[in-house]
């Protein structure tokens, strides 16, 4: 029972910031049919940003956290309106917007590097404290970070769902010709997503760092793992991404509880391979059909 | 009657290749216009043309009174609105939400949502199957929603590729008076089909397109005189 109740918070926490890092990178696929190499880096630019805030200009909390999401969002639209814009219904657009994207990541990467240096600062965005369930320690932290994880995601959820413009990115993603004759400007839905997948990229960046430090690489292997679970669940699939998210981290605090926690991610992509085997287009992908 | 299309010398293709050539025609005011004529001649060529989605080479189109938009969301904010070939639905969506999808150029909720009760009234399927997904219907039913979202955009004009595409004949006949109806409710529509049997029926105007061009054009009345012209054509019939 206390293995089972210790599995399942620290499942539940890292597999919540994992299903922020991926939804985004999920929906920038499943529009744009674009894989983004800058997603990592737009987490580290919105825990940079947050840091910033919080630490050096001392601003509080909530308003630190809510500028590391719009700078996140930001650098989202920027790239798209300086970069991507321009790449779009181009011959080879798939390839050439990973290598493009990857340049841009480097960038970055670099411009922080240059700026912060590579100190591993600490991310001001801590919640102190710790209570108890049973014999469990649950720190206030991990509650913090499933809160604003569920709050960001369903409201996204419910964005895509329930809203004008919501409803037009959706329909870009599942017949982007049928979406320009229902009178959508895809210029302006691709503009939306990307902004959508820096906010969600800065916020898994800000929880991410909270539980590390800051460092300008450090969004190389959330963007690895949020990769791999957009694969396990069918690239483009946003809502199984999040599904795919939570059964991994849940799999991984398993395995890092039973084995120790250097066999995480490994064993992880022992699963992944398995499920490839079993579903090529992942959980939730369909098989593409190719007509002519 | 005024015309409400207007398409002058219109010349497109495919990268290098050329479909269309030098085409002009006007579509009138209400009623049915047909584009009729063999595959691979350019008539869906023509409609996507028109739709916006496929950019002209040479020539003119006004729509209304008006030079027409460059690309296709403009042309649907205009009023020029294409049901395209194989329905193209959102495979992923409800009966519903792709409905509402085709109001996405109109404004006011009202009036889009008395637009839908008027489609669920034209095909009493589309609302009995309203939370069914897109992906789930049959090929009828997938034509109804296809018809069913351009009319949800209020469209001046309506532009209809191979209505009959894959169907049954029974269905066929369905689809066919529900164009009748929308027709005699003053509703203008051009439709393009390979064979002209049953949209001969309901048609006003004629459109025969072979090799890119417009090869013969006239009224039903016409079309009954000239049946040996469209025999060469279309082989029988």
């Amino acid at each position: 029972m206390q293995a089972v109740l210790q599995i399942l918070i620290t499942g539940l926490t890292l597999g919540a910031m994992y299903a922020l890092a991926s939804v985004g990178l999920a929906l920038t696929y499943g529009t744009m049919r674009m894989f983004n190499m800058a997603h990592g880096v737009f987490m580290t630019v919105g825990a940079y940003a947050t840091y910033m805030a919080g630490s050096l200009w001392g601003l509080p909390l909530p308003l630190a956290f809510l500028f590391g999401l719009a700078a996140g969002g930001l650098i989202g639209a920027v790239m798209h309106l300086l970069v991507v814009r321009f790449m779009l219904d181009t011959e080879g657009f798939e390839v050439n917007i990973i290598v493009a994207t990857a340049g841009v990541a480097i960038l970055l990467q670099d411009l922080l590097l240059k700026y912060y240096g590579a100190y591993p600062f600490r991310q001001p965005a801590q919640i102190e404290g710790v209570f108890r369930i049973g014999d469990i320690a649950v720190t206030y932290q991990s509650v913090g970070i499933l809160v604003l994880a569920a709050t960001l995601i369903g409201g996204i959820a419910w964005l895509l769902t329930h809203t004008r413009f919501g409803l037009a990115i959706r329909a870009t993603a599942m017949n982007r010709e049928a979406a320009l004759l229902m009178g959508v400007e895809a210029g302006r839905t691709y503009l939306q997503v990307l902004i959508i997948a820096g906010v969600l990229a800065a916020a898994a960046g800000i929880l991410i760092s909270s539980l590390a430090t800051l460092s300008p690489d450090m969004g190389a292997n959330p963007l690895l793992r949020a990769f791999v679970i957009c694969v396990v669940a069918g690239l483009g699939s946003v809502t199984g991404a999040g599904i795919a998210a939570l059964a991994l981290g849940l799999c991984e605090a398993a395995i890092q509880y039973y084995l120790g926690v250097r066999y995480g991610f490994p064993v992880m992509l022992l699963l992944v391979i398995i499920v490839l085997i079993w579903r090529p287009a992942g959980l939730f992908g369909q098989q593409e059909v190719v007509r002519s | 009657m005024t015309a409400l299309l207007t398409v002058k010398d219109l010349t497109t293709g495919y990268r290098h290749i050329r479909v269309l050539h030098e085409v002009s025609f006007t579509v009138e005011q209400g009623g049915i216009t047909a584009i009729i004529g063999p595959n691979g001649h350019g008539k869906s060529t023509l409609l996507r043309a028109l739709s916006g989605l496929l950019p002209a080479w040479s020539g003119e189109i006004a729509f209304d009174g008006a030079v027409v938009a460059q690309g296709a969301p403009g042309r649907a904010r205009a009023g020029l609105v294409l049901v395209p070939q194989g329905d193209q639905l959102f495979a992923g969506m409800t009966v519903e939400e792709n409905l509402m999808m085709g109001g996405y150029v109109r404004q006011d909720m009202t009036e889009i949502r008395a637009t839908l009760a008027e489609i669920f009234e034209l095909f009493p399927r589309l609302k009995e199957r309203r939370a069914q997904r897109a992906s789930s219907l049959s090929g009828g039913e997938r034509r109804m929603v296809g018809i069913g979202r351009g009319l949800m955009a209020k469209a001046k004009l309506m532009m209809i590729d191979e209505p009959s595409l894959g169907l049954a004949p029974l269905i066929i006949e369905q689809i066919y008076q529900a164009l009748a109806e929308l027709a005699a409710r003053g509703q203008s529509i051009l439709v393009v089909e390979e064979n002209p049997g049953r949209v001969a029926k309901v048609a006003t105007a004629f459109h025969l397109m072979d090799g890119g061009r417009f090869a013969w054009s006239g009224s039903s009345a016409d079309l009954k005189q000239s049946g040996h012209i469209l025999k060469t054509y279309l082989g029988g019939h």
